[in-house]
């Protein structure tokens, strides 16, 4: 399989994120690095410390005052046209002292909004992290993947209550 | 929004690799060395190999190396205990690692070193895999150790070791090689390797462990153990050299002593286990003599007191140590 132009935005964001060795608050909406951002819900009162270990992507700590709608982590693909692609696909390895699932999803930008087409599988972070492989078909089977859109994301859909996550890495390929 | 991180330093980690008839090995470990950029000096020992590992005859040089790099050879086998002793010695470099020639280094120990200081702490533990887990198309160490991690619920690339989860970490199989020590730690404590033929680990594991005021852990999957089944290393011999494990043993249950009831129960559990693990490696002709030494052993160091809170955290293990004590060799009950 080869990786297309188009997944390598974002592949370029987790390889920025890879090299870093950052850490600090998480910010709603502000990017960690370009194209990879938090977006927490309003209300719910997130919040956390992310950090990001030589060759890891994120270690996470999240707290919510409130019980939260959702909290996510937006990564920006860039991949508007999916014409000519057969599957979008994702690889990820994540670890939770206690076990969690994360839910991700491609998200395309519409004229009005947005539509998020979700993955068949969740991913599963366990203490000993394990490799999840999952993938979307783009043969227009999925009524909310549009084929094309003014932009895409990846969605990681993380629990909405307090937990640590850590993100060892994540792949994002189209073909 | 983030905190500024400073640039990695020059490299400050000697590597000591006691080596037994195995340049293959050790050339291709110096190959990976090479390629790592985070060791400093490598100082290499061999026992006496029938060939001498000279790395020099390998085409090994310092600049090759991108480290610094000290061969001594012992005149007779002594085992990697004391190659190990005799490694360290030589050692400049501010941390250290023991390394074996057959096992390997993960990507992931690089990112390790880049993060690990070079003082504030005793000595790093991190993760590693066994080849046979991964030959299984696994990703870790044996059953046994992955439950001990997964227990002790340590987690993240680096992170302070709690005191309340070092008697639960200390349990995991007592290798030399998955731990980078600060040189000054190990010499300020008096920590060396027992000089015996097998087993020479567990006391620079245990007293490690017992010793430290900081130790720092690590989920990274950092090495490789490779353990090829039926071959000569050590973890494959089942001689007479085995029953000298009670000299590395009898020191550390001296200091477990010492160290408090709570390191009681996962001392007992260590030893038994060891102990069945030897007897199932040693030959048959070895085992009246082995039995002999384990009841000396516990009965030495397992008092009244001891052996009560063992039976009452865990009643199958006192019966295993109770069957041990029983038992008398056939010359003494016949």
């Amino acid at each position: 399989m080869t990786e297309t132009l188009p997944a390598a935005l974002a592949q370029q964001s987790l390889e920025m994120l890879r090299a870093s060795t950052a850490s600090g608050k998480i910010a709603p909406e502000a990017e960690i690095v370009p194209g990879v951002r938090f977006v927490p819900d309003p209300d719910a009162g997130m919040r956390g410390r992310f950090s990001s270990p030589a060759g890891r992507l994120l270690e996470l700590e999240i707290t919510h005052e409130r019980p939260a709608r959702w909290c996510g982590l937006h990564i920006r693909l860039g991949m508007e046209e999916l014409f000519g692609l057969g599957v979008v696909g994702l690889a990820a390895r994540f670890g939770a002292p206690r076990a969690l699932a994360v839910a991700p999803c491609l998200r395309s930008g519409t004229g009005t909004g947005f539509s998020d087409c979700f993955f068949q599988k969740q991913v599963a972070a366990l203490p000993r992290p394990l490799m999840h492989l999952d993938a979307l078909e783009t043969d227009g089977r999925h009524e909310t993947l549009p084929s094309t859109a003014p932009w895409r994301e990846i969605v990681l859909f993380l629990p909405t209550n307090s937990f640590r996550l850590d993100l060892h890495d994540l792949r994002i390929f189209a073909a | 929004m983030t905190d500024a991180v400073p640039d990695s330093p020059a490299p400050d980690l000697a590597v000591v690799i006691p080596v037994w008839n195995d340049a293959e090995g050790l050339n291709r470990l110096l190959e990976q060395i090479s390629q790592l950029d985070a060791v400093s000096q490598v100082v290499i020992v061999d026992d006496a190999s029938d060939t001498p590992a000279d790395p020099a005859t390998m085409g090994w040089t310092a600049d090759r190396l991108g480290a610094d790099l000290i061969f001594a050879r012992n005149a007779q086998q002594r085992g990697a205990g004391y190659a190990r002793n005799r490694g360290l010695k030589k050692v400049t470099a501010n941390r250290v690692i023991f390394f074996d020639s057959d096992d390997r280094f993960t990507p992931e120990f690089a990112y390790l070193m880049a993060e690990l200081p070079r003082d504030g702490f005793d000595f790093c533990v991190f993760a590693h895999a066994d080849s046979r887990i991964a030959q299984a198309g696994g990703w870790g160490p044996l059953a046994g150790d992955d439950r001990l991690w997964e227990r002790a619920g340590v987690f993240g690339a680096l992170s302070e070791l709690p005191a309340e989860k070092v008697p639960e970490l200390i349990q995991i199989s007592a290798y030399p090689w998955n731990k980078v020590y600060r040189t000054g730690f190990l010499r300020e404590a008096g920590i060396c390797c027992t000089e015996i033929m097998v087993h020479n680990d567990i006391e620079l594991h245990w007293l490690g462990f017992l010793r430290a005021q900081r130790i720092l852990v690590s989920d990274r999957v950092a090495a490789i153990h490779v353990v090829q089944r039926n071959g000569t290393r050590l973890t494959n011999r089942s001689g007479a050299e085995r029953l000298e494990m009670f000299r590395a043993l009898d020191p550390v249950a001296k200091e477990i002593a010492k160290a408090g009831p709570i390191f009681t129960v996962p001392f007992a559990k260590f030893v038994m286990a060891l102990f069945h693990w030897a007897l199932g490696q040693l030959a048959p002709q070895h085992h009246e003599s082995f039995k002999t030494k384990i009841r000396t052993f516990l009965a030495r160091h397992l008092d009244a007191e001891a052996f009560s809170r063992i039976a009452a955290a865990e009643p199958d293990l006192a019966e295993r140590i109770n069957a041990h004590l029983a038992w008398q060799p056939c010359e003494m009950t016949a």
